[in-house]
């Protein structure tokens, strides 16, 4: 019998689970959305994120970036149309998949900087202050 | 020879709008649902939705929920009239126990502009989807 490795060999999750905002007009960490998997080698990783994000009294765009093994490799934004309470919001995602990995060990992170004002997600506040990242690493 | 492939993924559930649904509800009501029978395993629920709306500045607010209990949930606004906008969810549980298990998206609009919210995957730009995946990883 030859066993291979399982195609889904491997997920890693986090999310936004109390509120963070951020004023910066250079990219910054999404601080919750940091992870570090360790893996076999021979492998991909596949990124989905998704977030719903606000803004404070200012209509700016925010942007995100998603960084693998340190470089970019891929960006979103969101635009604010008006502010006010609640409701004005984006829900900027991404979807994707690295080439073939070698084994060690990667950090997958989320930044993000807000071209005016102050950006936030508030999971504590709304449903909908939501930012999710998950990544799979495949061997397929 | 024979090859075993490990199990990661034990099984998947999809579900999507497939004609025009409108609500002019402001609070929540069903929209989209898949019942599995899991392991005692993680399920990894992805979510996305284009839609347009009937008034200006009017939101349309999304929710994931399962068994009964809402976990995330996206909003999001059109400008004007006509317009609409998108988002997505992403979201994985902690391990389930085993048995049946409900997953369901709930919409409704914001209570102040009136009108409706529709998802017309006719058109060019809407549609709601629902995936699930059933994890041992």
């Amino acid at each position: 019998m030859l066993y291979l490795p399982p195609r889904l060999v491997q997920t890693a999750y986090a999310e936004v689970t109390s509120n963070v905002s951020t004023t910066s007009a250079t990219y910054v960490d999404l601080a919750p959305l940091t992870l570090t998997l360790s893996t076999i080698g021979n492998t991909s990783l596949e990124v989905h994120y998704s977030a719903c994000v606000e803004a404070v009294f200012a209509v700016p765009n925010i942007d995100f970036q998603l960084l693998v093994g340190g470089s970019v490799v891929m960006g979103a934004t969101g635009n604010i149309l008006s502010f006010g309470n609640p409701g004005y919001t984006s829900c900027p995602s991404m979807r994707y998949k690295s080439g073939t990995l070698s084994a060690g060990s990667y950090i997958v992170k989320i930044q993000w900087r807000t071209s005016t004002g102050t950006a936030q997600i508030r999971p504590a506040n709304f449903i909908y202050g939501y930012g999710g990242l998950l990544v799979r690493e495949v061997a397929v | 020879m024979p090859v075993l492939y490990q199990e990661g993924i034990r099984q998947t559930a999809y579900t999507e709008i497939t004609t025009s649904t409108t609500t002019t509800s402001t609070t929540y009501v069903d929209l989209l649902s898949l019942t599995i029978t899991t392991g005692a395993n993680s399920v990894i629920a992805h979510f996305s939705a284009s839609n347009a709306n009937s008034a200006d500045t009017q939101w349309t607010e999304f929710q994931l929920v399962l068994d009964g209990t809402p976990l995330r949930g996206i909003a999001y606004e059109s400008v004007s009239s006509g317009n609409g906008d998108s988002g997505s969810i992403v979201y994985k549980t902690s391990v389930l126990t085993a048995g049946s298990h409900t997953f369901t998206i709930q919409w409704h609009i914001g209570p102040f502009s009136g009108g409706n919210a529709n998802l017309d995957p006719s058109s060019s730009i809407g549609h709601a989807s629902f995936y699930l995946e059933e994890v041992t990883v």
